[in-house]
């Protein structure tokens, strides 16, 4: 009997795994009849190209939950530090007719670049230590922020939009090998990350003791506060990242650009199996999640269905998700 | 009507003033009022005087005789012998879920009372077998001056090398907050930790593992174990936050658990097992072993056989004894008082955050712990 719970339970991760696996291929199958044009390799990579962005943000937020937090504000959290790249680069870069001066060409991307990444690590910092400190719901800290940040988006662009112009298209549209997308290789090398983290570093397993009991990860001697702390920082450095790439691919930046990513990256996370009470799951679950809602915008295009049905199913497939994994947890 | 209740009851609280502004006692004396607020039959209190002053007990004593001239019937639940020989016409003693017995206060005495809650199967089922020569007197571990406000008075004790000191006391008496203290989770307003004469009083539970003191926790699974996750993980956690290590070396850490699986019995299919499908005995060993493996040379156990079976307390209790042939400190906190009379060496006795007594040799009894527990020999306290 114990053998078998055993079992029961060890494989509970990986079957959860299986059946979004199955959920991918079932879907795509649908697809593919309603529309063959869905298995064209050129709508494959494009998927991924769209889900990259949001495998990077989802990737943090994964970590975070794992630890037991929840942090809703990084969709305009993306949007604030698209705009201060954009703002940067045409602020130092001017409009393209003018004649730039030749340093500016030089560290108009390398500035930009360091002042995202600092940004990001400063608005995670932020977040996290009023988490932490004050003591109160992840979830209900992070809706604050969520407005706080939005409302920074606008102050800072007057809400105008920043374009840049055709400048930067590498990171987001540029592909290896004229077929590899660029902006692939950074979702899949932070997944990678994320399952590095996660199970060989000793932070991951800070992250899972925290997010199991924090009160005996506390007794145990583990700086519980910083390492949730920390956790916000990986969220906000992540979220730099995924500004630039997703700026870099849009081609410009308004101050709502990414506000779509906090839903979904939270859907992504809790459908691919991450307790949303902390202490289970892992990159593996992150990737096939992230993967599921990205098929599924994909897909309800290909098949024609009203656009705006997205979020509906979106919020379903999260409410359904949540309901299921509760039931099986009261049942034992 | 509140207003005529209070001034009936002998209460003197001004019946607009918000529950949450008043003092403790205060508190107290309202919750009694309430009791009154409809006519009462029967009423039943149930360790009324526990935190209550002087004053606020001789207005709850002179409540209940005034009501029950008037005819109403009274049960009074007390640790408090003195206040039971006070105040009650009849006592029923209750041991372990069954009635022992029940006699007119007048007829009994204090001393026949405690016997019966003691019970007359005086069989230990664990017998210990070594007792390190102790009359060294070689004092390494010193408690100094722990103290915090309305919890914690002044509590100052000497641990020798290999001995185990038993903590004692009623549920309340401040045993786990001083530990905890000690330990470095909770503040405290003054308190020293000295070994070997020097300084380690921990800061936080980091400090105290580099330290090298352990702590096992009253509530395991409140906060002693990672529940969702594996054995293996629930053993290396508190040495993993001691080394400063970047990398987890898995091989390692499961050659560790397995290791301490076979060293305390620990009965789980493999150490992959989630601890939540563990017994509560097999739990606590999980719990044991995270402080074995952490090396620690003073452990600090609070009630380490609560929810654990006859079969899984034996073998704890050899795993305690074995640590103190290795020449460790222990502590141990336990409600179970025929457990520290077979187990310790010395047994400190605590009563309202006050150490009262520390018993050793043929003072160690049962009768003497649940004496001192309760107050019962106030005069007689022996100089520590």
């Amino acid at each position: 009997m114990d053998e078998l719970t055993l079992s029961l339970r060890q494989k509970a991760l990986r079957e959860q795994a299986y059946v979004l696996l199955i959920l991918i291929l079932v879907i795509s199958v649908i697809t593919t009849i309603v529309n063959p044009r869905f298995v064209h390799p050129q709508n494959i990579i494009n998927i991924f190209q769209q889900i990259a962005v949001l495998g990077i943000v989802a990737s943090g937020v994964g970590m975070l939950l794992v630890s037991g937090h929840v942090d809703i504000s990084v969709g305009t959290q993306v949007s604030l530090l698209g705009v201060i790249f954009a703002m940067l680069i045409q602020r130092i870069l001017g409009l393209p007719e003018g004649n730039v001066a030749l340093w500016r060409q030089t560290f108009a991307y390398p500035i930009a670049f360091a002042c995202t990444l600092v940004v990001g690590f400063l608005v995670g910092l932020a977040t996290g230590i009023t988490v932490v400190k004050s003591r109160a719901s992840s979830f209900i800290i992070s809706l604050g922020f969520m407005s706080a940040y939005h409302g920074l988006a606008l102050l800072v662009t007057g809400g105008a939009s920043y374009m840049l112009f055709g400048r930067f298209e590498t990171l987001g549209r540029g592909r290896v090998f004229h077929y590899l997308p660029i902006s692939i290789l950074f979702f899949l090398g932070v997944v990678v990350l994320s399952h590095v983290i996660l199970k060989y570093f000793r932070y991951g397993r800070f992250l899972y003791a925290i997010g199991s009991n924090r009160r005996a990860a506390h007794v145990s001697g583990i700086n519980t506060d910083r390492v949730v702390i920390q956790a916000y920082i990986v969220v906000g450095i992540l979220n730099a990242l995924a500004a630039i790439i997703l700026i870099s691919r849009v081609g410009s930046a308004l101050a709502t650009t990414g506000d779509t990513y906090a839903l979904d990256a939270l859907a992504s996370v809790i459908v691919g199996g991450v307790s949303l009470s902390g202490g289970k799951g892992g990159a593996l679950n992150i990737f096939l999640g992230v993967v599921l809602i990205g098929l599924i915008g994909n897909a309800l295009i290909i098949m024609n269905v009203n656009p705006y049905a997205r979020d509906l199913v979106i919020g379903l497939i999260i409410i359904a998700a949540v309901t299921l994994s509760q039931l099986s947890e009261t049942r034992r | 009507m509140t207003q005529t209740l209070m001034a009936e009851l002998g209460i003197a609280i001004a019946p607009e003033r918000k529950v949450s502004d008043l003092s403790f006692v205060e508190k107290k004396l309202v919750s009694i009022a309430k009791a009154f607020a409809r006519p009462v039959k029967l009423l039943i209190l149930d360790e009324p005087t526990a935190s209550l002053d002087k004053c606020g007990k001789d207005i709850l004593f002179r409540i209940i005789g005034h009501h029950k001239a008037k005819g109403m019937s009274v049960i009074y639940i007390s640790h408090n012998l003195k206040e039971v020989f006070e105040i009650c016409d009849r006592v029923t003693i209750l041991k372990d879920g069954k009635k022992v017995a029940t006699h007119q206060v007048r007829d009994v005495t204090m001393d026949d009372v405690i016997r019966e809650m003691i019970g007359s199967s005086q069989v230990t089922l664990y017998k210990r077998e070594f007792h390190q020569a102790l009359r060294r007197d070689e004092e390494i571990l010193e408690i100094l001056n722990y103290s915090k406000r309305g919890v914690i008075r002044d509590v100052s004790f000497k641990v020798k090398k290999g001995e185990i000191f038993g903590l004692a006391g009623l549920v309340g008496s401040g045993r786990t907050e001083l530990v905890r203290m000690i330990f470095g989770l909770d503040p405290k307003d003054s308190g020293r930790l000295v070994y070997r004469g020097s300084d380690i009083t921990p800061y936080n539970p980091y400090d105290a593992i580099h330290k090298s003191i352990g702590y096992l926790t009253e509530d395991r699974k409140f906060d002693g174990l990672l529940l969702s996750r594996p054995v293996t993980e629930n053993i290396s956690l508190a040495s993993l936050a001691r080394d400063r290590k970047f990398f987890l070396n898995l091989q390692e850490e499961i050659r560790f658990a397995v290791n301490l699986k076979q060293k305390l019995n620990i009965k789980t299919p493999s150490v992959s097992q989630l601890a939540m499908n563990l017994s509560g005995g097999n739990q606590q060993k999980v719990v044991l072993a995270k402080w074995l493996l952490t090396a620690a040379e003073i452990l600090i156990f609070d009630e380490p056989t609560v929810g654990v079976d006859v079969g899984a307390k034996a073998e704890i209790y050899r795993m305690i004894e074995d640590l103190t042939r290795q020449g460790k400190i222990i502590i141990l906190i336990s409600s179970d008082n025929p457990e520290l009379v077979a187990l310790c060496d010395r047994v400190g006795v605590m009563r309202n955050g006050k150490l009262v007594v520390i018993l050793e040799g043929n003072e160690l009894t049962e009768e003497n712990i649940l004496r001192y527990s309760m107050g019962v020999c106030e005069g007689m306290e022996v100089q520590r």
